[in-house]
């Protein structure tokens, strides 16, 4: 389509109405065309990109992987082990108990680490969970340490350490 | 009418609207899903849709009355949106002095009535005229005037404003009526004042926990 033919096609839509209706003057010349096209391919483009870079943003803000620690085998009364946060070392970790995949407790790794877990440079930091009474059988305990994102309005747990089994008579 | 344009001008049309749809969902269900509803980050998919739209407007060239920023029709479109309005309005004012929830100065985030007129004057005529002046304009391109073209654009509003039930409905009945009247009279301060005002009808009727505070997208569940 020529210039002329768009420009005539988009006055015939604004003139000669019954009503003040809606026109659709679009000129479909080739060029306009190609410019639509990459247009649309570049914002798909540019949608997808910042979705990209937005999941990776937070994944990296929530799931944190630089928590390490240990549980210690339990013995059914108590959960015990040392936790240390990558990112600030020797910082006190929010930890939480879940027993049986159910949450049990939280508390605050905030003692010294326990005999056998090494110094790690003074970042481990201990906890202690007090399991109180729990029906007969096994049990599984496992302990999170909580991971907190954009000044706490995130938060996300991580296992730490191995679950660890105990038998209740 | 659509079969004046080729499949090329009618597939390009369907991908304008995806295109521009896709920053509507993305700030309500990627943003803050991820972000927090950080306003940088809903910054982006606000800035490209109103950049794209601009863009494709002079791509096509579409001019600003064209669109419908212009005031000639303006009385032709209140003509169309003055009836069904006041049956609207009468039909929500009696059900919530009925039910008891008429509050004339109630309004979204506990603004005030005085922020009803300001709110009502940018916040209507901008989301009409991304949903008339825009997806309207290329879903009769698609299908021409008529039925299948407002049906797409209240459609396509509602879905804006899942999950929210109630706002979906309403939406997709005021989306109805937008298009259908935008497709004879294309004005779009008309359609912006009638969606604020019905917006401040609806909110000072129903009870604020049917309307869930007019949340959509993600943050609807948070």
């Amino acid at each position: 389509m020529t210039d002329a033919t768009a420009r005539e096609r988009r006055e015939d839509t604004e003139a000669g109405t019954v009503v003040p209706g809606l026109r659709v003057p679009f000129s479909a010349d080739p060029a306009s065309r190609g410019r639509l096209l990459k247009l649309v391919a570049a914002k798909l483009a540019l949608d997808l990109l910042f979705v990209c870079a937005l999941a990776a943003y937070a994944r990296s803000d929530a799931f944190r992987t630089d928590f390490s620690g240990e549980v210690e085998p339990t013995d059914g009364r108590v959960v015990r082990g040392w936790v240390s946060d990558g990112a600030r070392p020797g910082a006190v970790v929010e930890v939480q108990l879940f027993v049986d995949g159910r949450f049990a407790a939280t508390a605050f790794a905030d003692e010294p680490a326990p005999a056998g877990a090494g110094s790690g440079g003074g970042a481990r930091r201990g906890f202690v969970f007090e399991l109180g009474p729990r029906p007969g059988g096994t049990h599984e305990a496992r302990v999170y340490a909580v991971c907190e994102g954009r000044g706490g309005a995130r938060r996300t747990l991580q296992l730490v350490g191995a679950p660890r089994s105990f038998v209740r008579r | 009418m659509s079969e004046g344009f080729v499949a090329e001008d009618r597939a390009l049309a369907a991908w304008e609207i995806v295109a521009a749809g896709t920053s509507a969902l993305v700030a309500e269900w990627v943003v803050y899903a991820l972000a927090g509803g950080s306003a940088l980050a809903l910054a982006f998919p606000l800035a490209t849709a109103v950049a794209f739209m601009l863009l494709s407007h002079r791509a096509r060239h579409e001019t600003a009355r064209e669109v419908g920023w212009r005031l000639d029709n303006i009385r032709a479109a209140a003509r169309l949106l003055l009836p069904p309005m006041s049956a609207v309005t009468a039909l929500l004012f009696a059900f919530g002095w009925y039910a008891g929830t008429l509050d004339f100065g109630r309004w979204e985030g506990g603004q005030s009535i005085l922020g009803v007129p300001a709110l009502s004057l940018l916040w209507g005529p901008l989301q009409q005229y991304a949903l008339q002046g825009f997806i309207n304009r290329r879903a009769q391109v698609l299908f021409g005037p008529g039925p299948a073209s407002v049906l797409l654009t209240g459609l396509l509003f509602a879905l804006f404003h899942l999950p929210n039930p109630w706002l979906t409905l309403a939406t997709f009945a005021g989306g109805l009526l937008w298009a259908w009247v935008y497709q004879r009279a294309p004005n779009l301060l008309a359609v912006g004042l009638s969606h604020g005002l019905m917006t401040w009808v609806l909110i000072s009727s129903v009870p604020p926990a049917a309307l869930h505070n007019l949340r959509v997208g993600f943050k609807y569940f948070g």
